[in-house]
């Protein structure tokens, strides 16, 4: 629970709850509202191409350029999913994982690592960072819609 | 002719009357019975072709998806290409498009000079010292030209490890690179030459 001053007074209590902790009728209305993805990749073809897989399929998403941008993103945006590059500058994507981890707001938000490493080593220290589940580029249009869909509805 | 007057209240008539009811009841169990089956038949029969349509609607389904993201990826190839007119936004995106949509993960791209030289303006995984008139392990080659004109080629020596081969949608994609780089490259080269 956190508690927010505005100028002294009114005061807001803003309180995060995990969706892991809502009743089963509040999941389930949930589970009907627009879902919010998250696409971190510092290149603006591969989020193009993301934006506008996602948007034909009612998602709503929102950008970030470096895992550090995508932690700022997330808390602001709190997504119900993130798709997650490895390979970027500033942050990578198994640091920016490790980091959404750890932060109390969005620890629990799924997230698809997308890359283009897609060697065992590499998918071990994705799934080691806290990942869900991981896809490889090019991507399989498919494959990622089906594994977002499972994330989500898991 | 002898009258035989029964007696209700013999028990054996009783039993009589009710045997006979309860085989009437059997018989309509048995009618509703078999009525029961030929419609659990039907509607068995309707779930499968209907199964069978749903199986049949996917597969379309899963082509038209198919499609839609080879479709998707050309449009963003295209867009992203002539989205700039500045020559390393334009070398970088022509990367960008290489590594995540055709997944090679050593390629140059090549350009001729004014002199008619071919020089090397852009690669990923590749070694410095290789002459562009000598490769060797050239996976695919693209020429890109416009009007009939010669700009340069792309060389593809290797895809990523997990990507066994090339696709329909790659040769697709090499198609549309063939003129939109090509112009591309040349549409950003006045701004670099006065750079």
């Amino acid at each position: 629970m956190r508690t927010v001053t505005q100028g002294g007074s009114p005061h807001y209590k803003v309180t995060f709850v995990s969706y892991r902790m809502l009743p089963p009728r509040e999941k389930k209305r949930r589970c009907f509202m627009r879902k919010k993805i998250l696409v971190v990749d510092d290149s603006s073809t591969v989020t193009l191409m993301e934006r506008m897989v996602l948007s034909r399929h009612a998602y709503d998403v929102v950008v970030a350029n470096d895992g550090e941008e995508a932690i700022g993103v997330a808390k602001r945006e709190l997504p119900d999913l993130i798709l997650m590059d490895v390979v970027m500058p500033k942050m990578n994507g198994f640091d920016a994982c490790k980091r959404i981890r750890q932060e109390e707001s969005i620890h629990d938000v799924p997230i698809i690592m997308v890359t283009t490493r897609g060697e065992g080593t590499n998918v071990e220290r994705g799934f080691e960072s806290g990942c869900n589940d991981y896809v490889t580029k090019p991507i399989n249009c498919t494959e990622l819609l089906t594994k977002i869909h499972a994330c989500i509805a898991g | 002719m002898r009258r035989v007057v029964e007696d209700p209240s013999d028990p054996c008539v009783r039993h009589t009357e009710e045997v006979l009811e309860l085989r009437i009841v059997v018989r309509d169990l048995e009618l509703r019975s078999v009525l029961a089956s030929n419609e659990l038949r039907e509607l068995r029969r309707e779930r499968d072709a209907a199964q069978k349509e749903l199986a049949r609607v996917a597969g379309d389904l899963a082509v038209v998806e198919t499609q839609h993201a080879a479709l998707t990826s050309l449009f963003v190839a295209a867009h992203q290409l002539h989205g700039t007119m500045d020559r390393e936004t334009v070398l970088s995106r022509l990367e960008e498009i290489i590594v995540n949509f055709v997944g090679s993960e050593e390629f140059g791209v090549y350009e001729h000079t004014r002199g008619d030289e071919l020089r090397r303006i852009a690669q990923v995984g590749m070694r410095d010292d290789v002459d562009p008139r000598l490769l060797q392990d050239l996976l695919a080659g693209i020429p890109l030209e416009i009007d009939e004109k010669r700009v340069g080629y792309i060389a593809i020596h290797r895809l990523l490890p997990h990507k066994p081969a090339l696709e329909p949608a790659d040769l697709e994609l090499f198609n549309l690179l063939k003129t939109h780089a090509a112009a591309a490259l040349l549409a950003s080269r006045p701004s670099h030459d006065a750079q």
